[in-house]
């Protein structure tokens, strides 16, 4: 009977959040609220773009990637390298599940085989960037509790400024996220991340360009400040919705570039 | 001239006092800007290459000295729950510390392991582990990587290092307080030890301040013992301390309101000051005591006395200035300063005695009592076992010329052979007591981690290109044959074992790949799971320059010398690549500067040699007698030399002083010497005139010797090993010097057969 009773509770309240989805400015909303409907944003079912990913060294040298990247919801990702000559052709696989661990598989044409990587390190940064596992992967609802600190502007754009503190036993770099969420879609356009001694660690921009109906990113900078060093994600050539196969995301796609 | 400015000072007594408290006011008021600061790193000329390379490698890599903690001790193994906890508290504090670029400890390091189809990156020990199973396993893994053994954790794991890279532009001493502040935080029961060239040069300069304090209430001390034996009058103790006081406040403060930091080299400044300045005020105050006993009235006893003495205590004063002077064609421009400095010093106190002595002495009261003076004992030289000893030498070193002649030359000749022996010796652990924590912590760093000196080896080419890794790998090998260094790394050692680990952690892959593509790729790997800044140290981030860094244990000067000597030697013979590999690093610095200061000393020591010898044959305006006045300075310029090489003394910043402070100062025996016998001789045939001047000038000279020796063996107190030496070997010179001139010289005068070439 109490499951039951939750259950509804449940429903109701996404039945709700959904309901006054696309809501106005002026409305109230509780900090869960807003959280709960950027988790429940809609995202493109498939998107393909090439990303030039840029790592700037204190000095602003520029070591610069571009890979061409598939992906299918959030779960399902392929990149295949195209510069720097030396690493063309190499590429990378990740599907994620619900349940357990991610898949990664990365082939490197010099050495000849497909390749599994460990994922159970979500603290390692994703391919030398200064991104890691956990920044890229979405963040569970559940895992925080949501504080609305104030409301500013970022730019042009009205947000909500959300602070998150992750529950107890939920295994994370940060002690909290302050997040601008812009009001108009939900989308957050900048976080700060603090570490494990309250101070601030690394922070995201984000600049986004509409396609279809959808907002996507378009630049991606996360700028850790301990070590003086950043990332720049450059999306060009996006395109969304264009019906990819599923069978794309195999590992017998990796020695081919789509 | 010295009688209108002697009547002037005698007419103006308080405006002259007045004037020199306003003047050392405004020099010593500098000192509240004074920075104690001994960075032997300036101390290098900046276009040498060796110090061009290091501040290529610091800008590139951020910094190329660290600081190593090492924890452990005697008894325990460092893999407990509890000093494992302390490692990671260690390295998130050091982490989180302004002024380290990173950190490397047993939580920061990475083991690359293979899997059958993938490679895992994982630090050592991310977080503490909690059972001893997992501590067993931590252990486990570490010692079978075998990358960090005796570096990271000692191979029996009693002790383990926690390494932070020290930013180019970090405030060594607030980063040094820090750190001993962390280390004093987590001590016990794990020892905590501390090591590195940071901490060593904030150490020195943290060590300066300590010093002084102990020093100068020293010298103070010893030079109104000296003054009290001399005049037991007060006006005899408190008027030349005064001026030397003087003198040196506003020297220090000079060096304040100049922004010039004060250095290591610096501390023997004010023992310096003091010992040479007084003999300038016991000079007047000793014929001004003298001319009242002649029943002079005071003005009067003050005018005789400048006429008398203030042409010789000037000629004193500017041959020590010339003496310290001559240190400004040295190479080193912070030695060439502290002789420009220690020129001043003298300059105030020679201007305070001359000014304020007299301005004082006519505003006192005139002595009542009779004090004994130099004349007065000398009237009768039986009076005493100082006198009887004059009386004999004068008798015997005519007769016996020609032995001590030949004695004085085979004495050279034997102190001149162990002259090749000294050796120099930069490395500031040497600075330290044997005994002292620092040292101590040194030796276990040695002996359980490898040391905690690099050596770094800069390429400035593609580091992804096989060739260059190679060239890296076998320049790492050579240089790992050598049993001072302990280890070395590079972007060769990581690709190697990413290679390994790409094949299933077959040893027989544990090399360079052929292409430069595997070699990309193979990086891109490690950055799958690695962050960013794993090899920030070891390449650029467009991997355009790379380093190779070796770790070895604090050796002396020699060594390095001969390390880099060799490491340069097989790099040039090495047949990949046109490119040269820079090998620098502080100790290569240390070495370079040893090499300068070597041979500054020989250029510095050969000036003021000359400028003696100019000064000696101008006033008397004879050749020969300006090759006599020196010959007491060369013999015991010999014997100082040959005895450090004797007993092992090195060679250091410190001590290449020494030679200048002793040619200054000594040559005011010889000159002393001469001018008297010249007196005598118009009096009496040389055989006479030579015993009359040594029964004259023999006692203010050994009495000048003995109270400059004394004053010098204040540094005895320092806690600095070659302020030591400096004070022990000045100490010794004086007393070499003075007598030297009653024996050595009075023997050679008295061969110069005719008594126009003396008297010309």
């Amino acid at each position: 009977m109490k499951k039951i009773i939750i259950l509804f509770l449940i429903i109701s309240g996404i039945l709700l959040a959904l309901g006054t989805n696309r809501g106005t400015a002026q409305e109230k909303l509780t900090a869960d609220q807003i959280m709960h409907r950027v988790d429940s944003r809609p995202i493109p079912k498939d998107l393909t773009a090439e990303m030039a990913m840029n790592l700037i060294d204190r000095k602003g040298q520029v070591r610069q990637r571009t890979v061409k990247t598939l992906r299918m919801g959030d779960d399902k990702q392929i990149m295949w390298f195209l510069l720097p000559a030396d690493v063309k052709g190499s590429s990378f696989l990740r599907i994620s599940y619900e349940d357990r661990e991610d898949d990664m598989w990365l082939y490197l044409p010099a050495f000849g085989k497909v390749r599994r990587i460990a994922s159970h390190t979500k603290k390692g940064n994703f391919m030398g960037t200064d991104f890691t596992f956990e920044d890229l992967g979405d963040r569970k609802l559940g895992d925080y509790a949501y504080r609305l600190v104030k409301e500013e502007k970022v730019g042009e754009k009205s947000c909500w400024v959300v602070e998150s503190t992750p529950n107890k036993g939920v295994s994370t770099d940060y002690s909290r996220i302050v997040s601008w969420i812009w009001k108009d879609e939900y989308i957050p356009l900048r976080e700060e991340f603090y570490d494990g001694s309250a101070a601030l660690r690394k922070v995201m921009t984000m600049e986004l360009t509409q396609l279809k109906k959808y907002w996507v990113p378009k630049r991606v900078l996360m700028e850790d400040l301990k070590a003086a060093h950043k990332t720049a994600m450059i999306f060009d050539k996006i395109d969304v919705d264009t019906g990819l196969s599923e069978k794309i995301f195999d590992t017998s796609s990796l020695t081919r570039i789509y | 001239m010295q009688n209108k400015l002697a009547k002037f000072i005698l007419r103006y007594p308080k405006s002259v006092i007045l004037v020199s408290f306003f003047l050392t006011l405004i020099l010593a008021s500098g000192a509240r800007k004074l920075r104690i600061d001994d960075n032997l790193k300036d101390m290098l000329p900046p276009d040498m290459p060796v110090r061009k390379a290091l501040n290529k490698i610091e800008d590139i890599f951020g910094g190329s000295d660290v600081i190593l903690l090492a924890i452990g001790n005697e008894q325990d193994t460092i893999f407990n729950q509890g000093t494992l906890e302390k490692i990671k508290q260690l390295n998130d504090s050091l982490e989180a510390m302004p002024g380290i670029r990173d950190v490397t400890s047993l939580v920061t390091l990475k083991h690359i392991a293979g899997e059958e189809s993938g490679l895992e990156v994982t630090p050592f020990m991310e977080e503490v582990p909690q059972t001893q199973e997992e501590i067993n396993t931590l252990k486990r893994i570490f010692f079978e990587d075998d990358t960090y053994v005796g570096q990271i954790v000692s191979e029996d794991s009693k002790y383990t290092a926690v390494i932070g890279l020290v930013d180019k532009d970090a405030d060594e001493f607030r980063l040094y307080d820090e750190v001993k502040a962390l280390a004093a935080k987590f001590r016990g029961p794990e020892e905590i030890h501390l090591a590195g060239f940071p901490v060593l040069r904030a150490a020195i300069s943290q060590h300066i301040k300590l010093d002084l304090r102990r020093l100068i209430p020293f010298v103070i001390l010893v030079i109104m013992i000296i003054l009290y034996l001399s005049f037991r009058t007060f006006p005899g103790v408190f008027l030349p301390l005064l001026t030397v006081l003087m003198a040196t406040v506003s020297t220090v403060g000079l060096m304040g309101h100049l922004k010039k930091p004060f250095m290591l080299i610096n501390n023997t400044l004010p023992v310096m000051l003091m010992a040479i300045g007084t003999a300038y005020g016991i000079h007047l105050i000793a014929r001004y005591y003298e001319a009242i006993t002649e029943g002079h009235p005071k003005k009067e006893a003050l005018e005789e006395t400048a006429r008398e003495v203030a042409i010789p205590v000037i000629i004193a004063g500017l041959t020590t200035m010339a003496g310290f002077m001559s240190l400004l064609i040295t190479p080193l421009p912070k030695l060439a300063e502290f002789g420009l400095f220690a020129a001043f010093g003298v300059f105030m106190a020679l201007l305070f005695s001359l000014t304020m002595i007299p301005a004082l002495l006519i505003l006192l009261p005139a002595p009542k009592r009779k004090a004994p003076t130099d004349r007065e004992t000398n009237d009768h030289p039986d009076k005493g076992i100082f006198s009887r000893v004059l009386f004999g030498l004068s008798a015997q070193v005519v007769r016996l010329r020609v032995l001590i002649i030949i004695s004085g030359a085979l004495l050279a000749l034997a102190f001149s052979l162990g002259i090749p022996r000294v050796k120099p010796e930069m490395n500031p652990i040497t600075f330290f007591k044997k005994k002292s924590e620092i040292r101590k912590s040194d030796a276990i760093v040695n002996r359980y981690l490898g040391g905690s000196v690099n050596m770094n080896l800069l390429l400035a080419e593609d580091i992804e290109n096989p060739d260059v890794l190679k060239k890296m790998e076998k320049t790492q090998e050579f240089l790992e044959q050598m049993p001072e260094i302990s280890s070395t790394i590079s972007m060769a050692t990581i690709i190697k074992k990413i290679n390994k680990a790409l094949h299933a952690d077959d040893l027989k892959f544990e090399i360079i790949p052929e292409t430069k593509e595997a070699v990309s790729q193979a990086i891109l790997l490690y950055s799958m799971s690695g962050s960013p800044q794993d090899f920030e140290r070891l390449v650029d981030s467009n991997y355009k320059h790379g380093q190779v860094i070796a770790r070895m244990k604090s050796v002396s000067t020699t060594k390095i010398s001969q390390i880099s000597r060799e490491a340069e030697r097989y790099c040039a013979s090495l047949p990949e690549g046109k490119n040269a590999i820079q090998i620098t690093g502080f100790s290569v610095l240390m070495k370079d500067l040893a090499y300068l200061v070597t041979r500054g000393q020989a250029t510095s020591f050969l000036a003021a040699i000359i400028v003696i010898f100019l000064v000696a044959s101008a006033t008397y305006r004879s050749l020969k007698i300006g090759l006599l006045a020196i010959i007491p300075l060369a013999i015991t310029i010999i014997m100082t030399f040959g005895l450090m090489g004797y007993a092992g003394i090195a060679f250091s910043i410190p001590t290449a002083i020494i030679a200048n402070i002793i040619i200054g100062c000594g040559d005011d025996y010889s000159l002393h010497f001469i001018s008297r016998y010249r007196l005598e001789l118009k009096k009496a045939e040389p055989t006479l005139a030579v015993a009359r001047t040594i029964q004259r000038v023999g006692r203010p000279i050994l009495y000048n010797a003995i109270s400059m020796s004394l004053g010098f063996l204040v540094l005895l107190f320092s806690g600095f090993m070659p302020l030591q030496f400096v004070g022990f070997l000045i100490a010794l010179a004086m007393l070499t010097c003075g007598f030297g001139s009653l024996t050595v010289l009075a023997a050679a005068i008295s061969l110069t057969k005719k008594r126009k070439e003396v008297l010309r």
